[in-house]
């Protein structure tokens, strides 16, 4: 995991790489020092979003996140969360290649199955009523 | 020969009245943000209209709606089917009532920019959606989407907070197929489905464009 995670991080314009499980913990993190604090809540959010898709829609299979100068681009299955943060002068396409072909190593390699078999009966819902606002229960609940 | 142009010099009205008044059997396509529309003369009467999903007189309501793109008008094509029957300067007066009665009520913006995305090559569906997740202009009623959007753009509106981002431009989202584009214009959500197979680099200018007046 950690070498694939490298090679993307290697890629022109790209600032970090994060894994992340369905269950919102942070497997693994190349580059991104400076949001290190920041980490948990921006997953957190993230997942709750990506959630809310699975549960009221559909599974979510990509999430890009433009900002002006900064572009967040994920992949997703229904275990892994693959974020490559970039500069927005980055070459898109080769970044979400590289994601989609390394989230396909990831999981074929012996070290990540062993995890699965771990992670296979957590369950964490990501969008329970305690941990949300005033302004998020009431958007969730016009769902329901 | 083939007459080619661009609606900025030439108005669509007035491309229709040359081709019915002469009585031609023709197509006139037009180019528009990467998505084609034709409209067929015969007999000097529109016979048939397509502007993709629409065909027909839907299809000839939006073209007319275009004040900018490409067009190109072939001699002695035939339609492939009739999908109109009305008289052509009716047509006109109710296409262009259509359009003026779009472009004067209070949320004549929204319609205006909800008219421009639908004209982009592979907009499914668009709409203009509260941070309430309730439609604000719409031309469907997808509630669970709206409000889904409103939430998602909620969370990375925090997201943007915390890692001191300017505020989001657009999130994209692939879910079944769809690509689900959403952006914030001041206190309002854009919502915008594409067919998933377009790319988001190649709409991104196009939506742009829109969404910030510059089309």
């Amino acid at each position: 995991m950690d070498d694939r995670l490298q090679n993307i991080l290697t890629l022109d314009s790209v600032e970090g790489v994060v894994i992340l499980s369905h269950t919102g913990e942070m497997l693994n993190r190349k580059g991104l020092d400076q949001y290190k604090s920041e980490m948990p809540e921006l997953t957190k959010r993230l997942m709750r979003v990506i959630t809310l898709y699975r549960n009221y829609k559909w599974p979510v299979k990509e999430i890009e996140i433009v900002w002006r100068d900064t572009r967040i681009i994920g992949i997703a299955d229904e275990i892994f969360i693959l974020l490559a943060f970039c500069r927005n002068n980055a070459s898109f396409p080769l970044i979400r290649m590289t994601l989609n072909v390394s989230l396909a190593a990831i999981k074929a390699d012996r070290k990540t199955q062993k995890m699965l078999k771990k992670m296979k009966n957590v369950k964490v819902n990501h969008l329970r009523t305690g941990d949300l606002d005033e302004w998020e229960i009431n958007l969730i609940s016009k769902l329901l | 020969m083939a007459l080619v142009g661009n609606l900025k010099d030439l108005k669509l009205p007035n491309l229709i009245q040359l081709n019915c008044m002469e009585k031609n059997e023709s197509k006139l396509t037009i180019e528009h943000s990467g998505k084609y529309g034709s409209i067929y003369f015969q007999n000097g009467q529109i016979v048939h209209a397509e502007f993709d999903p629409d065909i027909g007189k839907e299809a000839l309501f939006r073209l007319l709606g275009l004040d900018d793109g490409k067009f190109k008008v072939e001699i002695a094509v035939r339609p492939p089917i009739v999908s109109i029957t009305d008289n052509w300067s009716n047509l006109m007066l109710e296409g262009l009532h259509q359009f003026d009665t779009l472009h004067s009520s209070d949320t004549a913006k929204e319609k205006k920019i909800i008219s421009m995305l639908l004209n982009v090559k592979g907009v499914k569906r668009a709409a203009f959606v509260t941070m309430d997740g309730d439609p604000l202009y719409a031309a469907f009623d997808d509630r669970e989407s709206f409000r889904s959007a409103a939430f998602s753009i909620y969370e990375i509106d925090r997201i943007s907070r915390l890692l001191h981002l300017d505020e989001v431009k657009l999130i994209s989202l692939v879910i079944n197929k769809i690509r689900v584009v959403l952006s914030k214009i001041g206190q309002d959500i854009t919502y915008i489905e594409f067919d998933a197979r377009h790319q988001l680099d190649t709409i991104l200018p196009y939506v742009e464009r829109i969404l910030t007046g510059d089309a």
